[in-house]
């Protein structure tokens, strides 16, 4: 055995106890043998009596349910008829009700899901706001927060992509998703808004919302701006004006050439 | 003060009358500030008529023999004319370029560089340099040129209809006139320009102001935007170190240390002077059309230059203008006209004068600055106190791809981009100035 200090400090001096020290003479080696082995044979002697118990019991109970079935599925052969006891004996018995497919039963229903959903209020779209339902607090807006969600979006993107090239790689990436990915706009009538850069925290219809490395959130406009993303090892420049849809909405959409770019 | 407004259809004709009494410092501040307001010249022309010399014999070649000479009125008033313009008009050989700028820097004593500077004829010279913006607008440079005032520079190779361009006026003010693409990527707010909405952006900025103070946050905004965006331009520009004060060495130009990685060339002004005979109205004709007694008092032609505003003044001083200043372009361009084509012209006041004078015309070419003009136009005012000439007259040219005319007035291109001025300069402190400007400028 080894043994490693693990600390200088430590003076605590115990003894060592080695297994090789320990030194019993063999006369009482072997009464502590036999003695072992007497416990052993009792204890097997008790687990068998046990076993047994439990077997005619569980019989017992089988036979009366299985003559129970036995009455009424008489026709089932033996070996299926136990593995059907074994499988569903002990659950309870149901009756399929007939109305199922009737039409009153349909509309008993479809009345009883309008009910339930009169009582549930859900939250409107207006009132989201007025709440602030997408209001990020001021105690959330650290940069240093969001930076594992701009790793999993670098994951995300590589495993999208696929070394695509050329054409193909700009249709997946407009369908994508750009939630934590790095922006910079680099063109935009607004002189003010140009050499912004940050993560994305939100996309809306009309907007980003980016948070900046001075723990900022800017809301920006699509509709004026060119937006300049690097990834995988691809520079890509996006014309906000083309660009001006809902990120569920842009999963499914189908983009078209144009040919005017400007402002 | 009276204006008489031209329109024509692709330009203006304004023509001003004046009347600058010396001693009267309110009509003497108002004049020269005009001038000085026009930033930017690019010729600059003198038309003088020797007085006395309204002769139909050829013209006399100057020997170098004195007697002879001095005895003859018109020979002294052509040499005392000369005498004064020669070393102003006087073209230089390439031989005589001052050292090159990169030898400024190892000398260290500035009062040397002015001794070695002064020898030369500074007045005519100009710098032709390629900079990016971002070391002209350096913090140093700022301090030592820009904010004192009389720095002139002025993009070249750029055209203002379908370019960028560039001027930093010796106010202080730095002016960027810029395309619409070129606003949209670079990022600094600016207003949309007068003429055209849309496609074309001014950016102001001001040196005095604490905008570009080096702890501000919107110069080092300035900086970011154009350290490594913006590709270097070609200006050409001019240095006056008494701009502000009225002093005999207003007009010198001097030398400029420019910051590192700036590539600087010195360049003279192209100088041209003649004397030679052509057909120009004398002054009692002039007098005649102003409607002014010749016999009157000094007084008395002043008040009635002032009373006289009826309608068919205007509309003789309006033919006057158009005639004169045809006259003047004839005579700029060097043509002579004989009195068998006056029919085909149409001039009445070149066929009242059947014979021609002695004039002492000169031109400048490049850069000319704007004190240099003034010096000369005391200088005229001089030589018709001292009867060598009966009046003078100055051509100035602006530069057609200015961001800036007169005063803070945009300018712009439509078919031409005229900025420019003639001066009638007439005994007894009278003044007629004509200005002819295309269709995207304003002057008042």
């Amino acid at each position: 055995m080894k043994y490693i200090k693990k600390n200088n400090n430590n003076n605590n001096n115990k003894p060592k106890v080695q297994k090789s020290q320990i030194n019993i003479p063999k006369e009482e080696y072997n009464q502590l043998k036999q003695d072992f082995k007497g416990i052993k044979d009792k204890i097997k002697a008790e687990g068998k009596e046990k076993n047994e118990k439990f077997k005619k019991e569980t019989t017992k109970q089988v036979a009366e349910k299985s003559a129970i079935i036995g009455q009424s599925f008489g026709f089932i052969a033996p070996n299926i008829r136990n593995e059907i006891i074994n499988e569903k004996i002990d659950r309870p018995f149901q009756l399929i009700s007939y109305g199922g497919s009737s039409k009153e039963y349909k509309r008993k229903k479809k009345e009883e899901n309008r009910l339930e959903k009169l009582k549930t209020k859900k939250i409107g779209s207006k009132k989201k706001r007025e709440i602030g339902f997408y209001h990020i607090p001021y105690e959330n807006c650290i940069y240093d927060q969001y930076l594992p969600l701009h790793e999993l979006w670098l994951q995300y993107i590589k495993d999208v992509m696929q070394n695509q090239k050329g054409p193909n790689f700009l249709a997946k990436f407009l369908r994508a998703d750009l939630h934590g990915a790095f922006i910079t706009v680099t063109k935009s009538t607004c002189p003010s808004l140009i050499g912004q850069k940050g993560l994305v925290i939100q996309e809306t219809e009309n907007t980003f919302k980016i948070i900046t490395k001075e723990n900022k959130v800017n809301i920006i406009p699509k509709e004026a701006c060119y937006f300049y993303i690097e990834c995988c090892e691809q520079s890509i420049t996006i014309i906000g004006k083309h660009f001006c849809f809902r990120a569920c909405d842009r999963s499914t959409k189908k983009y078209k050439a144009r040919k005017n770019i400007e402002l | 003060m009276e204006f008489f407004n031209l329109e024509q259809p692709n330009n203006k004709i304004i023509l001003k009358k004046l009347i600058v009494d010396s001693k009267n410092k309110d009509q003497v501040n108002n004049f020269y500030n005009d001038l000085k307001t026009h930033w930017f010249n690019q010729k600059f022309e003198v038309i003088l008529p020797i007085k006395g010399t309204t002769n139909d014999e050829p013209l006399e070649k100057i020997k170098k023999t004195k007697g002879s000479l001095l005895s003859r009125q018109s020979l002294s008033g052509r040499l005392v004319v000369e005498g004064e313009f020669a070393s102003l008009f006087q073209q230089h050989n390439e031989n005589s370029l001052p050292p090159e700028p990169d030898q400024y820097e190892q000398q260290e004593d500035e009062e040397e560089i002015e001794k070695t500077e002064n020898i030369l004829n500074d007045k005519q010279s100009y710098y032709q340099i390629e900079t990016t913006l971002d070391l002209i607008l350096s913090q140093e440079f700022l301090n030592k040129y820009i904010r004192t005032g009389g720095f002139h520079a002025i993009s070249q190779f750029s055209y203002i209809d379908s370019g960028n361009v560039f001027a930093i006026l010796p106010n202080g003010q730095i002016i960027l006139n810029l395309n619409k693409e070129t606003y949209q990527d670079l990022g600094l707010v600016g207003k949309a320009s007068v003429f055209k909405n849309t496609e074309r952006y001014v950016i102001t900025l001001d040196s005095k102001s604490k905008e570009l103070s080096p702890t501000s946050k919107y110069y080092s905004r300035l900086i970011w935007v154009l350290k490594d965006r913006v590709s270097p331009v070609t200006l050409i520009c001019y240095y006056l170190k008494d701009y502000n004060q009225d002093s005999k060495n207003s007009s010198i130009i001097h030398p400029v240390q420019f910051p590192k990685g700036v590539k600087v060339k010195r360049v003279f002004n192209q100088a041209i002077q003649n004397v030679e005979k052509y057909r120009i109205p004398t002054i009692e004709i002039i007098n005649q059309y102003l409607n002014i007694p010749s016999d009157a008092s000094e007084q008395q032609q002043q008040e009635h230059l002032i009373k006289n505003k009826s309608k068919e003044m205007k509309l003789l001083l309006q033919d006057f203008v158009n005639e004169f200043a045809e006259i003047l372009g004839l005579i700029s361009t060097e043509s002579i006209i004989d009195t068998d084509r006056d029919l085909e012209l149409g001039n009445s006041l070149l066929s009242m004068t059947p014979l021609p004078t002695e004039i002492f015309s000169a031109s400048l070419k490049g850069f000319v600055s704007n004190s240099l003009i003034i010096e000369t136009i005391g200088k005229i005012k001089m030589l018709i106190k001292n009867g060598a000439i009966e009046y003078g007259c100055i051509n100035i040219f602006g530069f057609p791809d200015t961001p800036i005319s007169w005063g803070s007035i945009e300018h712009n291109y439509l078919y031409g981009g005229e900025n420019d001025q003639c001066i009638l300069i007439l005994p007894n402190n009278q003044i007629l100035s004509l200005n002819l400007i295309g269709t995207m400028d304003y002057y008042c």
